[in-house]
Formats: structure tokens, sequence, C-alpha cells
């Protein structure tokens, strides 16, 4: 990737931050916080994006981040008073801005008619009387004005010096005598420049001397230094400036060259170009032609008169004060091209210092700690086999290597370790759009946006989240009406949460509507088949019914959430990365989506334990308590189930070889170990296995990868022997019971190709 | 000798590219997120020119650029200012601070060497 | 895909040939990543019979497949000759359960012909086309068809 392109790949990531920032500015805004810091950053991101934009030549987004910043410029020098409809209004802008960074990405296309009224409608604010073909789009060209001085022209010669560019060759001062004389037959390309500079120009840092380089750059100069006006000592204005430059040049180049030399200085010195030999001709005699020395740092050349004046020194020649500090006429190369030298690229600061870092090298990064914690426990997997004693030096070195395997394990994780802000900023221009779309009017208030969380979890949270939204706003909320007539404000309040909790992050999605209507939910189980009448429910039972495969609760499939997912399959990639989803609800209150999930897919803490010869790994998040169960509190339930009383209730015993087919009947459980777990739904079960090997955090490897996912299964790892071991899938376990035995074979893979 | 050039802008964007075209000259690059951050960086590095952008967090430009100006460590430092802005009064603004000159945005490397040379002793 | 780029009939390919059974398959050199001894695999739950496991693989979950069993004929029954051959199909890896790995062959497309069409859908699923060599017959794999289909967790 060529220089540009990887700015390019930056200028598209910064746009995302700003416009996060200009999106998370306008919804302070809409909340009333229009502090002034508030609207500039909201300008500065339009400002940013514009500029990037610019460089790239994007025109279509330049066009239109130029309108809105317009407006937005207009109301941070309130020009024009902020208003909820006007903030409204600048929010469907930057919808609109995002569509255009997205569609100069390459990712989807901009409705440039919607883009076309927006930008009217954005210019309509500032200028109510615009109307709607005002051309406004293209910024003016900036051309400096040359006020304050009347500039001479003799000779337009435009067509010829459109080029500004000065990069021709310096010519030494040396041949000025040449020059001088050869301009008697040819005076047309000879000019004289005079030049009066005001303190000002000093003031800013410039410098005549260099504006008589630049002008040696056009071709040979002789310059002539008029001091007549310095005045004595005693009136001498340190700061001020009093001698004037007569500088005769002889180039090829146009008025504008020379002009071009000036740009800078333009109003901070009297300037006046003519063509040909200045009449001052005859005081060549003083003739500048000598370099003087080049002042040891350029900060002493401007102002070089300032010391003379704070301290007067006695001596009666003033006028020579400020002839040293007028550096060298030029004979120096031009400063613009030293020796080519690897540029060193910092931004220090303290704790400003920060590193990009190719995403790659940190995922190989991991993967190598990955193997670095399986080689750890495959070494103290071996030395435990040969008995060595805990308090060995060696045992203690191994522990000391495990402590610090892990520590190297935890910072690496950090590192990729990132704030849910970057899913969460996508989510308020979604709740705009459902809202507009199902007619409900929704508030979106997120939390916790700087919650940290794996980078790859990052990624699979988007989905999930978006579907919740969805749900709460098409589902849950009820329409204005129903609100109004419900004693509620007909503007609904979602809300997004991220917060850490037991090693896991939780994301919640909250809504102020209608609850579930659970009579409902049921009747509709039921009708479906996919509960029986006769079963009895509790409330939370009933709410996670929606997430049963096949379930709809919509009485058509709306343009929103029908959107071919249904909340099963939400629940069941959720599932995939070892989360678990949940809903509750309260009627007329509303209902609270909860999605927990790992806070990294790269490792997790499980339980090791023994099934029908295979080593199984169940997560330890799932698991409440493990026990060996007594004969007594084993109850058989129907023909061939049972339940294990654990203090007041019974949970169903699940053997876990049976499940995955490992066995074809289950050993007594007495003779096993018992692992009470809970599921998403906060079901308990029971699972059954043969023995415990301990706890372990074991690194997660893909079975998709080069596979595909398997029911029952949630992923695998590598243990300390050097074998696979897979990770139980709990909830899917305790499912695959309840829809009783798995047949024996899968025909479907096969069907499936 | 390698020069070194400051350059304070928000946006990575534009520092970047005001990096890429600066290094592929040979200039020596120090970079600041705004004008703040831009003092402490001119004390550490003392630079020979500054750029600047104008809409900054923190110190916009305009306060950046006085607050170079009113120290006569840096005073004679030549800074330019980057702008998108086509408005005269802007530049204008900048000027008055003590800008010594002006790089409209979006620029050809060729003709910020040229800015810099033009202003760099 | 784990085509060859055969611009050519007379170019040569070249193919690793081995055992199932009785019956000697091969498959392009270049989809080969390795060759490995056999190594007890573990077992995945709710998987079609032809799917051996799962082994590591330098620090990869690598999937066995027993290539009898996936061409419809009986299980291999691992022995220490068996071998597995790693190779790439599509975007995965992926070994194949083998009897014995035979040799190198270095062949070109005209000593190849179409599957005979008597044979039953799996092999012709699964075979491209068969190779006359001094009197050996030699199925070439498809390998992009011996996966199956990725597919999320039907609900």
């Amino acid at each position: 990737m060529d220089e540009l392109e990887a700015i390019k790949v930056t200028f598209f990531q910064e746009c995302e931050e700003l416009l996060a920032d200009l999106e998370g500015g306008l919804l302070a805004m809409q909340d009333g916080n229009d502090d002034g810091d508030t609207v500039n950053a909201v300008f500065r991101a339009v400002h940013s994006i514009k500029g990037g934009a610019g460089a790239f030549g994007l025109e279509p987004l330049v066009r239109f981040a130029h309108v809105f910043e317009t407006l937005l410029d207009a109301l941070r020098s309130n020009e024009i008073p902020g208003t909820a409809d006007l903030t409204a209004v600048l929010l469907r802008a930057s919808d609109v801005l995002a569509d255009h960074v997205s569609a100069a990405r390459g990712l989807g296309m901009v409705d440039m008619d919607a883009s076309a009224a927006m930008a009217a409608e954005l210019k309509a604010w500032t200028d109510p009387s615009a109307a709607p073909i005002a051309a406004a789009a293209a910024p003016a060209e900036a051309e400096p004005e040359f006020e304050g001085f009347t500039p001479i022209v003799i000779g337009a010669d435009d067509g010829m010096d459109d080029d500004d560019d000065l990069g021709f060759d310096f010519q030494p001062m040396t041949i000025s005598l040449d020059a001088q004389a050869a301009d008697v037959a040819v005076l047309d390309n000879v000019w004289t420049v005079s030049i009066r500079p005001k303190s000002d120009l000093y003031r800013k840092a410039n410098e005549t001397g260099l504006l008589l380089r630049e002008l040696a750059r056009l071709g040979p100069i002789q310059a002539t230094l008029d001091d007549s006006a310095l005045p004595t000592l005693e009136f001498l204005d340190a700061e001020a400036a009093y001698v004037t430059w007569s500088v005769r040049l002889e180039t090829e180049q146009g008025e504008e060259a020379i002009r071009e030399v000036f740009e800078f200085v333009d109003g901070d010195c009297e300037l006046e170009i003519t063509r040909g030999a200045a009449p001052v001709a005859d005081v060549l005699a003083s003739l500048m032609d000598v370099a003087l020395p080049e002042p040891a740092t350029p900060v002493e050349a401007p102002i070089a008169v300032a010391p003379v004046a704070e301290a007067p020194p006695p001596a009666p020649v003033a006028v020579s004060a400020p002839v040293p500090a007028t550096p060298p006429v030029a004979a120096n190369a031009p400063a613009a091209a030293p020796a080519a030298k690897p540029a060193q690229i910092e931004v220090p600061g303290p704790g400003q210092s920060v590193i990009r870092v190719d995403p790659e090298r940190i995922d190989r990064l991991i993967d190598l700690v990955g193997e670095l914690v399986i080689n750890q426990a495959m070494l103290a997997q071996r030395v435990g086999e040969y008995g060595i004693a805990p308090s060995s030096n060696l045992a203690m070195g191994l522990d000391e290597l495990e402590q610090l395997t892990r520590e190297i394990q935890d910072s690496v994780m950090a590192i990729r370790a990132q704030p849910v802000k970057s899913v969460f900023q996508r989510m308020p221009r979604l709740v705009r759009e459902v809202a507009n779309m199902t007619g409900k009017q929704a508030r979106l208030v997120m939390d916790g946006e700087n919650t940290e969380v794996d980078k790859t979890v990052i990624e699979r949270l988007a989905d999930p989240i978006t579907h919740m939204l969805r749900n709460a706003i098409d589902h849950g909320l009820e329409s204005p009406e129903e609100r109004k007539a419900a004693g509620k404000n007909p503007e609904g309040v979602v809300r997004l949460a991220a917060l850490h909790r037991s090693g896991r992050i939780v994301i919640e999605v909250q809504d102020d509507g209608k609850g579930i209507n659970r009579e409902r939910v049921l009747s509709i189980a039921v009708k479906k088949g996919l509960i029986s009448p006769d079963l009895t429910l509790t409330d939370e039972e009933i709410d996670n019914l929606i997430f049963l495969p096949g379930f709809s609760t919509a009485d058509k499939i709306s343009d929103v959430s029908g959107r071919g997912v249904g909340m099963d399959v939400v629940k069941r990639s959720v599932q995939a990365l070892g989360g678990r989803i949940s809903i509750a609800s309260r009627p007329g209150l509303g209902s609270t989506f909860t999605l927990s999930l790992p806070l990294t897919l790269a490792v997790l803490d499980g339980m090791v334990v023994d099934v029908a010869g295979e080593t199984l790994v169940i997560p330890l998040a799932c698991i409440v308590e493990s026990l060996r169960p007594k004969a007594e509190e084993i109850r058989p339930l129907g023909p061939t189930g049972s339940v294990l009383a654990v203090r007041d209730s019974f949970v169903p015993l699940i053997d876990v070889g049976l499940t995955l087919n490992y066995r074809d009947r289950s050993p007594p459980p007495t003779e096993g170990v018992v692992l009470l777990v809970e599921g998403e739904d906060g079901s308990r079960a029971a699972l059954v296995a043969d023995a415990i090997h301990g706890q372990r955090q074991v690194v997660i490897k893909s079975l998709e990868q080069n596979y595909q996912q398997v029911e029952g299964v949630a992923a695998a790892t590598i243990l300390g022997d050097g074998r696979v071991a897979l990770i139980l899938d709990v909830d899917a376990v305790i499912n695959l019971r309840r829809r009783g035995p798995p047949p024996p074979a899968d025909p479907t893979l096969i069907a499936a190709e | 000798m390698t020069r070194t050039v400051l350059t304070v802008d928000d946006s990575r964007t534009m520092r970047d590219m005001l990096r890429m075209a600066l290094s592929g000259a040979g200039f020596n690059v120090v970079e600041a997120v705004d004008g703040e951050h831009g003092l402490e960086v001119l004390s550490a590095h003392r630079p020979d020119v500054i750029i600047t952008d104008i809409n900054m967090p923190k110190l916009d430009g305009f306060g950046f650029i006085e607050a170079v100006r009113v120290d006569d460590d840096y005073r004679a430092i030549p800074i330019l200012v980057l702008t998108t802005e086509s408005d005269p009064g802007k530049k204008q603004r900048a000027r008055e601070a003590g800008a010594t000159g002006w790089i409209v945005k979006p620029f050809n490397p060729e003709k910020l060497v040229e800015a810099i040379r033009r202003v760099a002793a | 895909m784990t085509e060859p780029n055969t611009t050519s009939s007379a170019e040569t390919r070249e193919l690793i040939s081995f055992r199932v059974g009785e019956q000697e398959y091969c498959v392009d050199i270049m989809a080969v990543r390795e060759i490995r001894g056999w190594s007890p695999a573990t077992t995945l739950p709710q998987s079609p019979a032809y799917m051996r496991g799962v082994i590591n693989l330098r620090g990869a979950v690598l999937p066995i497949m027993d290539l009898a069993c996936r061409i419809g004929m009986p299980t291999t029954e691992p022995s220490v000759r068996s071998v597995f051959i790693v190779v790439q199909a599509g975007d995965r890896t992926v070994g194949l359960l083998v009897d014995a790995v035979s040799d190198i062959l270095s062949i070109t497309d005209d000593l190849c012909q179409p599957t005979p069409d008597i044979a039953c859908e799996n092999v012709r699923h699964f075979v491209r086309n068969i190779i006359s060599l001094e009197g050996r017959m030699i199925s070439e794999i498809s390998l992009d068809r011996l996966l199956p289909e990725r597919e999320a967790l039907a609900a």
C-alpha cells in the first residue's frame, strides 16, 4: 500500500471518529448541552472531514461538507440561533454526510436527490432567501487582496505567466554584472522592485532578506538599500522599519511571479513593481552583492534592531545598525530540499504518545501468547507426571512461569481491548431510522460507552445490539398515540448500556414500552407447536419464548424486525460466542434485553472434565457448583428422565456423554460428578460427567475455521497434553436434551450439499 | 542541516499528509494535535518552521500563533497557517495574530515545500 | 480453489496418489500441505461418521475426515501405517485419513478420463476424473466438494 493510500485509510478511520463526534455533539445539543465547546467541536468535525476530503479530491463529499460547515459556522458565531428544529436538521444532515463518507469509501451509494435536498435545506437556514439553485457549494478561490497600494501594471502578460511554480534553478548573484551589461539591450525583462517593509512584516517573522532571496530565484538581482528614512537613535522605534530596498531584477517571468514573492507580506510592506530600470539606478554604486554571513539562528535576523534600542550604544552612527540585521541577499542554496533523510515522526507530549500498530501483529502476538499458555500448561503437566515435589525449585520456578504467562497474557489482551464506543456510536442513527420507519418516537440514551472489551468481541457486538434495538423500538415501544393514551411521554426512551460484570461484558437494551404480552406469546408458542399446551411456565420463561426458533410475535413481518432474522438466530450467534441473551419484561413498563459475552474470545476459564473417555471443557461462567450426588437426591421422572434434588428444587439431570452421543447409556449419576449449570434463560440443569480434572484457563480455538459449528460444542481448545478438547456449549446441551435424544446420525449434513 | 517543521493539526489525516510531503522533501517533522500541545512540542523541539491549522480544540490556531509571537524565544519562527477557508477574513485574522504566510488546503506537496522555502531562513 | 493453472492439455501436473482400501486415489500436489502419521483424534459429537474428529496441528484445530467413509466405503480402521494428508480445500485445511501414500505422479491431461457414469452418486460427486497410468486406475478427488458447506447451526 503506498503512503497516500495508507493516509486515505487513516482518513476514513478518522472520518468514522469525526462522524461519531459530530453525532455525539449534536445529540448533546439536542439534550440542551449546546455550550460553545460542543458547537465548536461539531463544526470542527465537519471541517476536518471536508479538509481531508479535499486532499483526496472527493468532490461530492467536499461540496456537501462545505454547505454543512457553512451553516455550523453561522451557528457557532451566533449568526443564527440554535433551536431544536435546527438540531434535528443537523442530525439528519450528519446522516447524509455519513452516507457521503461511505460512498467516498466505495461502500454504498448516496441518494444524490436526498443529498441535494438536504443541502438546499441547510442553505435555507443561513440564507432563507436562497433559491434552491444557489450554487454556494463551490468555494470561491481565495486570492490574496493587495490592499493598501496601487499596483503599477505595465505590460500585461497574463497569458504566459500562469506558472507560479518557482522550482527553477537558483541563479547566483555573481552574474549580476553581466546581466547589468545586457540590460541595455533588453530592457523588457528588467524590473525594478521597491520594497518598503513595515514593522508588521518583521512581527510576522517575515524577512526582507528572504524576499530578496526569492526574487533572486526569478533572475539576477541587484539590491540597493535606501536608509535615508532611518531616524536618529532617539527617535528609533525598535520594532519599526525605516529602510527601503530597491531591487533591479532581470527575469523572464512576468509581474505576477514577482508579486507572488510578496504574497505573504501583502499589506506589510509598500511594494512597487515597475518594468524597466528604475531612476535610482544611479545608486548602483552601493550595490549590495555581498553575501553576508548567515545569522546563527533565524531568531536574530528580523528583530536585530531591538537590542540596539534596548541598550542604546553610545556610538553616534545609528545608521549602520539595521544593516547587519539584514540577512544575506542570496548566495545560499534554496532551503527547500536538504539531503533527503527519513523524517522522524513524533507526537510527543505528556500522556500523548501513541503508537499505531497493524492489528495483525497484535493478533499474531495474541496467538503466540496462546501457544505459550498451552505450552506452559503442557510443561506443568509433564513435570507433575514425574512426581516432583511442589516445594522443589523446579516446581516453584514453574509456578512463577505460570504467573508470568498469565500476566503477559493479560497485558497482551489489554492491548487489543477497545471501548464499545465504536459500536455504540453507530446506534443513534439506527434508532432514528427505525423510529422513522415504524412511526415511533424514540430517544436513545447510552451508557458505558467506554467499557472495554477485546476487539474480537466488539466486532461481534454490532449485530445483536442492532437486533435488540430494532426489536425494542419495533415491538417494545408503543406508537405516540398509544403512549399518550397510556399517560406516557409520546417519545419512548431506549437505553443502551454496557458494563462489566463478573468477568464478562454485559449489554443491556431497555425500553419503556408496553412490555411483552405474555398471553399472546404463550398462545403463539402453543399454536406453533413450540411448547406443549399443558406446560406451566413462569413469567420469565414465557418472556424468553421469543428466542425459540420459529417464533415471531409480529402480526405481519414488519419492515424492520423482519429482516430475515428472528431473535432465535440472534440468540444462536450470541451463544456461539460463549454469550447469553435473555429478556425480562414488566407489562406496561417495558422490557430489558440482557446480553452477556466473555471479555475476549481468545481465552476462557473452564472446568476440565472427563466424559465417556473424552476430555471436555465446561465454561466456568455457566457453572453454579459441582457436587457428587447422593443416591437419595436422584429421583426418576418419566420413563428415562431423572432429576436431582438440589436444596428445595428439582433440576433435570443431563448426562453429557449421552446427549453428545458419546455413549448409548448413562452410567448411574452417583458414579460421576454433577455440575450444576445455569443457562441463558436462567434455567438450571445438572450435567453429569465422569470426573473433574480442575479449572484451567484455555485458549479458544475455532472449529469453524477449518470445519463448521457443531451443535453442543462452543469451540475447541488444546490442552496440556497437546490434544484437542472441545468446549461445551452448555445451553445447546440443555436444549438438545429438551428436544429428546438426538438421531443416531446426522443425514442433513450430506443432504445439505 | 535538516530543518525541523512542527505541524499542528487536530486531524490525523492532515498531519499524515503533511508528514508525507515534508519528510519526502527531507524535513524532520514533529507533530502536535492542538495549539496547547503545539506549545509544548515547540519548547522541546525548537522547530525552524511551524505549520498550523486554525480550527482546533483547546487552543485554536489564532491563539497558538499569538502565544508563539509573544514569546521572545519563538517569535521569529515563521508560521504558516493551513486554511481551507477561502474566507479572507480568517486569513486576515491569522495574519493579524502573526502568521508569516499561509497554505490553502488542499495543498500539493510542491506548493507546501515552496511556501516553507519562502519563509524559512 | 485447488485447480492448478493448467493452460493446455500438454502441461504436466503432479499428483499424490494414495491407497484407500484396495483402490487408488490422488489429489493435486499443489493442494497438499503435508503428510502426517496417524494420531488419535478428538471425537466430534453430532457429526457425520466420516468426520473422525479433530487434532492439534501446530496450534490449529484440524478436522480429520475418513476419506473411505466419505465416499461411501466402510470406515477406515486406523493402523500404524495410516496417514493423513493435510490438504487445502477452499479456505479450509483438512486432514484426509487414508491407508497409505503411494507415490507422486506426473501426468498430462490426456491421461484423464471422465468419471464413468456407472458410479454411485458419491463417486460422481467426489471424483473429478479417472487417470489411467501404466495399467493402474487412479481416481482424482474433488477436494472442494469433500467438506460440507459451512452451515450456521440450523434452528
